[in-house]
């Protein structure tokens, strides 16, 4: 058998050179792992408020365009509770007077109800609707107002059908 | 214990964690890109087909002969399938019999009552418009109407003072102007206006409407609302053959019309040669020359575009100024 006098063990200072130089790699490859951890979070996100807010504007958009208010109908109104927790509803679900296309907001959800069905999005926070306005005719639309992890968004849906303007606003 | 070989195992399981973290989120983030893009597809469609009918509403609104509407109008050289591969169809919307308006006695008088569903009467639909109000779609009317008649119908239509139901009447102008005293006051001086007889041209308007005009009109106007060019040449049979306009031999009336019309575009003056009336009369209350609704289909790469577009009826003064005529878009919708 070979003795190597090197054998026996490592020096203290050999030791706290290898542990200190573990140390920097350790630390180095968790600062990497959780950093590139923290992109993909972060990505995730910005991809699932990106996704939530396609959703959320598709789903706005075609239900509002059901909303067809009959030509003749200049009493036709999108009636609005703000709030934390508020509500919007909007007669003449497709072209009916009692159907309603509803609006509901709170606890960071935001649902669109329709005699069909109701769809939901999260998180959705600090909440208004407002009406497109049409000079002395129904609205024409809607606009909701909101934030999503931070950013702030707003999206407008026209409705399908309004009222005739008045007839002097040539 | 083979320290080397524990070491690569742990090295590969967290390389394998990291890896799968960054597929799962990759996998995620071209979901939500591929997702963001058949979104944004969808729109750049939607602005194509909005582009492609709004160049069809400027001809339109361009005519050159607005005192009539026909097939051989400008705009109809627009339509059909186009190099981008969209496509355009154009139809009169409102020269078909109207649920919300109409009036009983049209309907009792002619043989137009053979639209109704087996058991309802001209008295039944009053009642029903009565208690369920008006609407655009003629599904409204289902049951009142046999369901082979609802294609005969249109909800779209400028209500004419001289011709429509009362009912309907006050029921309209209480929905334009929201004021109770003002819509008894209106049907008031319609009865009035109809138990001396008097027809209300479109000149007079203005001074019955009162205060209202602003807002009644045009939807309360003193238009036909049949234009001979599109109306169905059953429409055209049963208009003329109601006894209360004295129409001789009302058959032979509406053949005249329908061959005239095979030839050329037909307008008032035609109209009142082919009834044999005078430039105006119950007659001409109901049959005109020209289309007050339109519908617009604009369709390709399976997406489909239906605008509903109502024509103001002050087109012959504006084109008398150089103006184009005033459209507003009643309805829009996309299918799917």
């Amino acid at each position: 058998m070979i003795s190597h006098p090197d054998e026996a063990g490592y020096t203290m200072v050999e030791a706290a050179v290898t542990l200190a130089l573990l140390s920097l790699l350790g630390g180095a490859i968790a600062a990497f792992s959780f950093g590139g951890l923290r992109a993909l979070e972060r990505a995730r996100a910005a991809s699932a408020s990106a996704g939530t807010l396609a959703r959320m504007e598709e789903a706005l958009g075609r239900e509002a365009g059901r909303v067809r208010v009959p030509y003749w109908d200049r009493g036709a109104r999108l009636k609005i509770l703000a709030g934390d927790e508020g509500y919007a509803s909007m007669p003449c679900f497709d072209g009916v007077r009692n159907m309603r296309l509803k609006l509901s907001w709170g606890g960071g959800r935001f649902v669109i109800s329709t005699p069909e069905g109701s769809e939901s999005f999260a998180p959705v926070e600090s909440v208004s609707v407002s009406a497109l306005p049409a000079p002395e005719a129904c609205p024409r639309g809607l606009e909701v107002d909101f934030s999503m992890r931070g950013r702030k968004y707003a999206i407008e849906a026209h409705f399908g059908g309004a009222a005739i303007p008045a007839a002097t606003e040539n | 214990m083979d320290e080397r070989g524990s070491v690569g195992a742990v090295a590969i399981l967290v390389v394998s964690i990291l890896c799968s973290c960054a597929l799962g989120a990759l996998a995620y983030v071209g979901w939500t890109i591929d997702y963001g893009r058949r979104v944004e597809s969808a729109r750049v469609l939607r602005l194509s087909l909005r582009s492609a009918a709004r160049e069809v509403l400027d001809e339109l609104a361009r005519d050159a002969t607005p005192e009539s509407d026909g097939p051989r109008d400008s705009v109809w050289s627009r339509l059909g399938p186009r190099a981008d591969g969209l496509s355009l169809v154009l139809a009169d919307a409102s020269s078909r019999l109207n649920p919300n308006f109409v009036s009983p006695e049209l309907l009792e008088k002619t043989d137009l009552r053979s639209l109704l569903a087996p058991g309802s009467s001209p008295g039944s639909l009053a009642a029903y418009r009565a208690e369920k109000g008006l609407s655009a779609d003629p599904l409204h009317y289902a049951g009142i109407f046999a369901d082979s008649s609802l294609p005969s119908l249109s909800g779209f239509g400028w209500a004419n003072l001289n011709i429509d139901d009362r009912d309907s009447l006050h029921s309209l102008y209480l929905s334009l102007c929201g004021d109770e005293d003002g819509a008894e006051a209106f049907s008031l001086r319609l009865d009035a206006a109809r138990a001396a007889k008097r027809r209300i041209g479109s000149g007079e308007l203005k001074s019955f409407l009162g205060g209202a005009y602003r807002l009644a009109y045009p939807t309360i106007s003193a238009e036909a609302p049949y234009n001979v060019n599109f109306a169905s040449p059953e429409l055209i049979r049963q208009v003329l053959s109601y006894p209360g306009f004295g129409i001789v031999d009302p058959r032979a009336r509406a053949e005249a019309i329908l061959a005239a019309r095979a030839e050329r575009d037909l307008g008032p003056i035609d109209i009142s040669a082919l009834c044999g009336t005078v430039t105006s009369g119950p007659v001409l209350d109901h049959l005109g020359a020209r289309t007050w609704f339109w519908t617009l289909e604009a369709e390709g790469r399976g997406r489909r575009l239906v605008l509903t577009v109502a024509v103001w009826p002050e087109a012959e003064s504006r084109a008398q100024e150089g103006k184009a005529k005033r459209l507003s878009i009643v309805e829009t919708r996309f299918e799917p």
